[in-house]
């Protein structure tokens, strides 16, 4: 069990610790929220290790609205120097400055429904699941999510067909 | 922009993102610190009945089995000025079934004791057997539900129901009244102590003054008027009898229900403002992190989320690390600590949580003064500038920031405020 457990950490902390960036928005309370969920998830390791995935998804985007709750809507503040990299104005800087701001902007739980889509690849259902929500709703999330995504990022990214935006 | 360049944009935003090589060995110890946290938490919502004082004997199984096993509050007679007040207790037996409905239960409920109290109103102490059963996740194991019924003029109603456990036993105090004025506490055996209210060590550390409880007034019951609380409880308990987790804690039976009252309980525990101006990890090896255990209201109650409290860390310009740090209390003072160039705080004094500039310390030697802004009402990050003496205003990049020593005032600028001026000390 512990074997299973310690595997688990080590092959999806660090995708675990990509979602948790992209709902928090900041580097070190990603690490935190991570570190918090998979402790939790030790805690409770012999109950739920045939869904862990699962498991680690929806307490992390509980956690993360929660987080955001307590903090009376304030988005997490980024720790400027300290966060990701220096920046050094690449346009991978560039773009995901521009994700995580527009992220932000983003009411929490339609920010955990387009990461969870996009960044994750899930399936709708599975999103559902993680957001204990119906899949009607999942989809709407995703809709509007993805129209203020698509309005934030067009200035700074490169389309599939080449095209500065 | 299609969904590939979506997916692109998120995995180039996340791309470099690793997690620190010891994550393993931080998880493991602190899910183990959570397990004991657990354990003990467990331990303080309820309070063990002393070695067969008031326990008395449940046989095993579903059905009623073999093996006898504690079942404190089921067996001893009802005690109370409204024992024999054969209407009430009907009347609390039927409440009880009403709020139980079709849990599994043994028998008829018991009343361990029934009686009026200062507020006016009129209380019974309920037990009911039900089917061994485990309870997770402390894994112990209930032998039926317990609770606090109250009546007043809007009614009767069961104000608070949890587990008989094996190892632990239920919360034996409530807060009653309108105002949260009347602390009632059942004699379970432990030699419950009272203190009205938190104090503090120099050292800033929570310090109570406990006073032994007369149960013999009210038949096995101690009530004790307080000061109004509608958001606060001043009060605290503690058992001179450890429970059987070691803990001399008490828990209040009603907590949650008084939590759900304000409106404003997360009860989540408090939320830290974390802002690090050394560039070392969060959670660097030698932090200076207050140790909540120390600095924590042990045996006091919350019931709205704690303000939000700030800790800030970095290094003087002599190359000294420094931190200044709040802590609030359960009587909702917020204490301001620092640590500079060794790992123990002092104590500065109290600072007003909802200021707009709620940390301001001048470190000594010249090395600057520490500010942090709260957001006020806005929910969003302050904006910070300041200025040495008439000169002109100069940026901050963020809302805690470590000044030069010369600076003399800071402009703290919620979104949507106006502007506030605050001189430095």
């Amino acid at each position: 069990m512990r074997d299973g457990f310690d595997d688990f950490v080590r092959s999806r902390s660090t995708g675990l610790l990509r979602i948790a960036y992209l709902l928090t928005g900041d580097r070190h309370s990603a690490e935190d929220l991570v570190q918090e969920v998979l402790e939790q998830m030790y805690v409770k390791r012999r109950r739920i290790h045939s869904m862990p995935e699962a498991y680690a998804r929806r307490a992390l985007v509980n956690r993360a609205a929660n987080r955001w709750r307590r903090r009376g809507r304030r988005p997490e503040a980024a720790l400027g120097s300290h966060d990701v990299a220096a920046p050094d104005h690449s346009d991978h800087v560039v773009v995901r400055d521009a994700v995580l701001e527009a992220l932000r902007e983003l009411p929490p739980r339609q920010r955990a429904a387009v990461v969870l889509r996009y960044l994750e690849d899930l399936p709708v259902a599975e999103v559902a699941l993680a957001l204990d929500c119906s899949e009607s709703t999942v989809k709407s999330s995703v809709s509007r999510g993805l129209t203020r995504l698509r309005a934030a990022l067009v200035p700074v990214t490169t389309t599939t067909d080449g095209r500065r935006s | 922009m299609t969904d590939t360049d979506i997916r692109t944009a998120l995995e180039q935003a996340t791309g470099e993102l690793r997690t620190p090589p010891d994550l393993l060995d931080r998880v493991r110890a602190g899910g183990q610190r959570r397990v004991v946290r657990r354990r003990t938490l467990l331990a303080a919502g309820f309070a063990t009945i002393a070695g067969g004082s008031t326990a008395g004997a449940l046989l095993a199984g579903t059905g009623g089995g073999e093996t006898p096993v504690a079942a404190p509050l089921l067996d001893r007679p009802t005690r109370g000025d409204l024992k024999r007040d054969a209407a009430f207790l009907k009347r609390v037996r039927a409440a009880w079934r009403d709020h139980i409905g079709d849990a599994a239960v043994l028998g008829e409920p018991h009343i361990a004791w029934a009686g009026s109290a200062p507020h006016g109103g009129r209380i019974a102490v309920v037990a009911q057997r039900a089917p061994l059963r485990k309870v997770q996740p402390s894994g112990q194991t209930s032998s039926g539900p317990t609770g606090f019924v109250e009546e007043d003029a809007a009614g009767i109603r069961v104000i608070s129901a949890e587990e008989m456990l094996d190892v632990t036993a239920p919360a034996p105090a409530v807060i009653l009244g309108r105002r949260n004025n009347v602390l009632m506490v059942f004699d379970d055996g432990r030699r419950i102590r009272y203190s009205p209210e938190p104090s503090y060590t120099a050292e800033g550390k929570v310090h109570r003054t406990f006073v032994p409880l007369d149960f013999r007034a009210h038949d096995g019951v101690a009530f004790v008027a307080t000061a109004p609380q509608p958001t606060l409880i001043r009060v605290g308990l503690r058992a001179d009898v450890a429970n059987g987790g070691g803990d001399r804690r008490v828990g209040l039976a009603n907590l949650s229900r008084l939590v759900r009252a304000t409106g404003r309980g997360a009860m989540h525990g408090m939320d830290n403002r974390t802002v690090l101006l050394d560039g070392l990890p969060i959670m660097a090896r030698v932090d200076l992190r207050l140790d909540h255990a120390d600095y924590d209201d042990l045996y006091g109650y919350r019931i709205v989320t704690p303000p939000e409290t700030w800790y800030v860390r970095g290094t003087t310009p002599d190359g000294r690390r420094f931190a200044v740090q709040t802590q609030s209390c359960t009587d909702d003072r917020v204490r301001l600590f620092l640590t500079l160039g060794t790992l123990e705080p002092a104590l500065l004094g109290f600072t007003d949580a909802a200021a707009p500039l709620a940390v301001q310390v001048r470190l000594p030697d010249g090395q600057g003064v520490v500010v942090a802004a709260g957001d006020g009402d806005t929910g969003y990050p302050a904006a910070l500038r300041y200025r040495v003496a008439r000169g002109a205003w100069l940026p901050v990049a963020k809302d805690a920031a470590l000044l030069p020593a010369a600076a003399t005032e800071v402009e703290v600028t919620v979104r949507g405020g106006r502007p506030v001026r605050i001189p430095l000390p």
